[in-house]
C-alpha cells in the first residue's frame, strides 16, 4: 500500500495566493505598454501566472494526492 | 438576445434533431440503470469514469452565460478579461481544499447530497436543513436565468415561430423526461454530447468572428485607435483589488461549492478517475475563457458604443453579422448555446431533486421511506422543480432576481464548515452552525443595505471572514462532549492517518473507521 498523501499544504496555498498578485496586473496599472507580439506585457504575465497555477495544481494532484488504492 | 436573427425552417429542423438526440441519450441511459436506488439514480452508482466525469464537469460549468455574459464582460472590460481564464480555472484549484478527503468519506459513508456531509460530520439534523435551504435558495434563481436564456435561444432558432414561454415550457418538458428517465446517467451522458457541442460551437464562433474582425492584430490596432483603455490594465489599485482579485477568490470558492460540483466528486468511480477529470478541467479555461475574450474584443472593434446591459447582446450582434456567409455555423452555434444552457440546467435540477428527496423528504417527512420510494420521489421532484422554474420565470419578482446576484456569496459560506470539518478535529457543531448563520447574515445585511462591496472586498468575503472567526471561537469555547469527539476522531480522522512508514514513526494499531452508511 502506498503512503497516504494530500495535495493541499500551506506552501501550496501561499504560492497560489502569491501568483494571484501576478495574475492581477498590479505592476502595470493604467498602461498597455510595453508590448510583446502586439499585446501588453502584463497580459502575457497574467496568462503565464494563470498557467503556473494550473500546472502547480496538476502537479500536486498527481504528485501528492493518494488517499486510496485504486482499482480503476 | 438572439431574437434579431432571421433563420429558416431548416434551423427548426436542426433544433428538433438536437432535442431528439438528447432525448434518445436519456432513454439509452435508462437501459444502464442498475438497482433503482437513490445512489444509482442521483450518482450513477458512484461509477462515473474519468472521461464522462470530465465532460459533465465541463458542460455543467459552462452555461449560456459563457456565450452572452462572458463575451459581454470581454466587450466592456477589454484585455483584463483574460482573467476569465483564472476565474474558471481556480474553481478546480479551490476544490483541492476538500475534494481528496470528501471523495473518500462520500464513498465510505454513502453521501449523496452536500448536506449529507455536514449532517454526518457535525451530527446535526439542523445543519442538514440549513445547508439544504441555503443551497436551494442560492440555486433556484440560477435555474431561472437558464430558463430565460433557453427561451431566447429557442426564439432565435425558430425566428419567433415558437414564442418565448412556449420555448421555455417545451425545452423544460424535454429535460424533465430525460432527467426522470435516465437519472444521473441521463444527465451526464447528455452532458458529454452537449459538452462536445458547446466546445466546438464556441471555438468555431471565435474563429469566424475573429476572421470577420480581420484577425487579432487588426482588432488590437482598431482598439488602440478607438478605445485604448480596453488594452490597458485598470489604473486604480482599489478597482483591481475590489473588482478583480476579490472576484477571483469569491468565484473560486463559491463556484466550487455548487452542489452539482460537489456531487461530481461523490460520483467518481475511483480516486484516479477524479484526479484525471479535475486535471483535464484545469486546461479547459485556456481555450474557452480565451474565446470569450476574443469574441468580446472583436465585438468592441466591430460594434463600439454598446453600454451596460446592451453589451451582453454583442455575441448575438456578431452572429447576425455572420449569418449571410456562415448560415449553418450560426445555426450550429445556437444549438451549442442551447446545449450549454440545458447541460447546466439538467445537472442543477437533478442536484436540487436529490436535495429535496434526501434532505427534506427523507430526513424530515418520511424517514421510513425505502430506497425505491426515494428514487421515485426524486423523479417526481425533477418535474416539480422544472414546473416551479417555469412558473417563477413567468411571474418573476425582483427579490428572486436579486438572489441571482448573490448566489455565489451565499454558497461560499458553506466552505468554512466543510474545510474546517475535514481538517480540524475540534471543529464543532455549534461552531459550524453559528459560523454559517453569521456569514449568511453578514452577506444578507450588506446586500440588503446596498453594499455588495465595501472598500476592497465583496460582501461574500466579509461573510467568509465572520463565518471563520465565529466557527473557530465557538469551537474553542464550547467543546464537543467526549463521546461526540471520539466519534469524530474515529470516523473522520483516523481514516486519513498515514500508514506506518519504514521507520515506523507513525502511530500504528488503530483501526480504519467502520464503513456503515449514515442514516439521514
Amino acid at each position: 500500500m502506498k503512503q497516504k498523501r494530500e495535495p493541499g499544504s500551506p506552501i501550496f496555498w501561499l504560492t497560489i495566493f502569491a501568483l494571484l498578485f501576478v495574475v492581477t496586473p498590479y505592476a502595470f496599472m493604467g498602461t498597455s505598454e510595453p508590448r510583446l507580439w502586439n499585446l501588453p506585457v502584463w497580459f502575457h504575465l497574467s496568462l503565464l501566472a494563470t498557467l503556473a497555477i494550473a500546472l502547480l495544481s496538476a502537479w500536486r494532484i498527481w504528485r501528492s494526492w493518494h488517499l486510496e488504492d485504486d482499482h480503476d | 438576445m438572439t431574437d434579431t436573427l432571421e433563420l429558416g425552417v431548416d434551423a427548426m429542423v436542426a433544433l428538433g434533431l438536437y432535442l431528439a438526440a438528447t432525448l434518445s441519450i436519456g432513454f439509452l441511459a435508462r437501459a444502464r440503470a442498475r438497482d433503482g436506488s437513490p445512489v444509482d439514480y442521483f450518482l450513477g452508482g458512484r461509477a462515473t469514469g474519468a472521461l464522462v466525469l470530465f465532460f459533465t464537469m465541463q458542460a455543467t460549468q459552462y452555461s449560456g452565460n459563457a456565450f452572452f455574459g462572458f463575451t459581454g464582460m470581454g466587450y466592456r472590460n477589454g484585455l483584463i478579461w483574460i482573467l476569465a481564464v483564472p476565474l474558471i480555472g481556480l474553481i478546480i484549484t479551490a476544490q483541492l481544499a476538500f475534494a481528496p478527503r470528501l471523495y473518500v468519506l462520500s464513498k465510505r459513508r454513502n453521501y449523496i447530497t452536500p448536506a449529507d456531509y455536514y449532517a454526518d460530520r457535525y451530527g446535526s439534523r439542523g445543519l442538514r436543513i440549513v445547508v439544504a435551504v441555503l443551497t436551494i435558495v442560492s440555486m433556484f434563481p440560477y435555474l431561472m436565468i437558464q430558463a430565460e436564456a433557453t427561451g431566447h435561444a429557442v426564439v432565435g432558432l425558430t425566428s419567433g415561430a415558437l414564442p418565448f414561454w412556449s420555448g421555455v415550457v417545451f425545452v423544460s418538458a424535454i429535460m424533465a423526461v430525460y432527467i426522470s428517465v435516465g437519472g444521473w446517467r441521463g444527465v451526464v451522458w447528455t452532458d458529454a454530447f452537449q459538452g462536445v457541442l458547446l466546445t466546438i460551437a464556441m471555438l468555431a464562433a471565435t474563429g469566424v468572428i475573429l476572421r470577420m474582425a480581420g484577425g487579432l492584430d487588426s482588432v488590437i490596432a482598431t482598439l488602440d485607435r478607438i478605445e485604448p483603455s480596453l488594452l490597458a490594465a485598470p489604473d486604480d489599485p482599489e478597482v483591481l483589488t475590489a473588482n478583480w482579485l476579490s472576484l477571483l477568490v469569491v468565484s473560486a470558492i463559491g463556484f466550487a461549492m455548487y452542489p452539482q460540483a460537489i456531487q461530481r466528486v461523490y460520483a467518481a468511480r475511483s480516486e484516479r478517475a477524479l484526479k484525471r477529470g479535475l486535471t483535464a478541467m484545469l486546461l479547459v479555461p485556456f481555450a474557452l475563457g480565451a474565446c470569450t475574450l476574443l469574441i468580446g474584443l472583436s465585438g468592441a472593434a466591430l460594434h463600439p458604443g454598446l453600454e451596460g446591459k446592451a453589451s451582453d447582446s454583442v455575441f448575438a450582434l456578431l452572429l447576425a453579422d455572420a449569418l449571410q456567409e456562415h448560415y449553418w455555423l450560426v445555426v450550429f452555434v445556437l444549438c451549442g448555446v442551447l446545449a450549454a444552457i440545458m447541460s447546466t440546467s439538467s445537472s442543477v435540477v437533478l442536484s436540487l431533486s436529490s436535495i429535496f428527496t434526501r434532505d427534506i423528504y427523507h430526513a424530515l417527512l418520511r424517514p421510513e421511506a425505502r430506497p425505491r420510494e426515494l428514487a421515485l420521489a426524486g423523479r417526481l421532484f425533477v418535474s416539480f422543480i422544472l414546473l416551479l422554474v417555469v412558473l417563477a420565470s413567468v411571474n418573476t419578482t425582483t427579490t428572486l432576481w436579486r438572489l441571482t446576484e448573490i448566489k455565489i456569496e451565499l454558497l461560499m459560506q458553506l466552505f468554512p464548515p466543510l474545510v474546517l470539518g475535514l481538517y480540524w478535529r475540534r471543529a464543532s457543531r455549534s461552531g459550524a452552525m453559528l459560523g454559517l448563520l453569521s456569514g449568511t447574515a453578514v452577506v444578507a445585511i450588506m446586500i440588503l443595505t446596498g453594499h455588495p462591496r465595501w472598500w476592497l472586498f465583496q460582501a461574500g468575503l466579509y461573510g467568509l471572514f465572520a463565518n471563520l472567526a465565529v466557527s473557530v471561537v465557538a469551537a474553542l469555547v464550547a467543546r464537543e462532549d467526549p463521546d461526540a469527539q471520539m466519534r469524530i476522531d474515529r470516523d473522520f480522522f483516523m481514516v486519513f492517518e498515514r500508514a506506518p512508514d519504514a521507520a515506523g514513526r507513525a502511530q500504528s494499531g488503530r483501526s480504519i473507521s467502520n464503513d456503515s452508511p449514515i442514516t439521514p
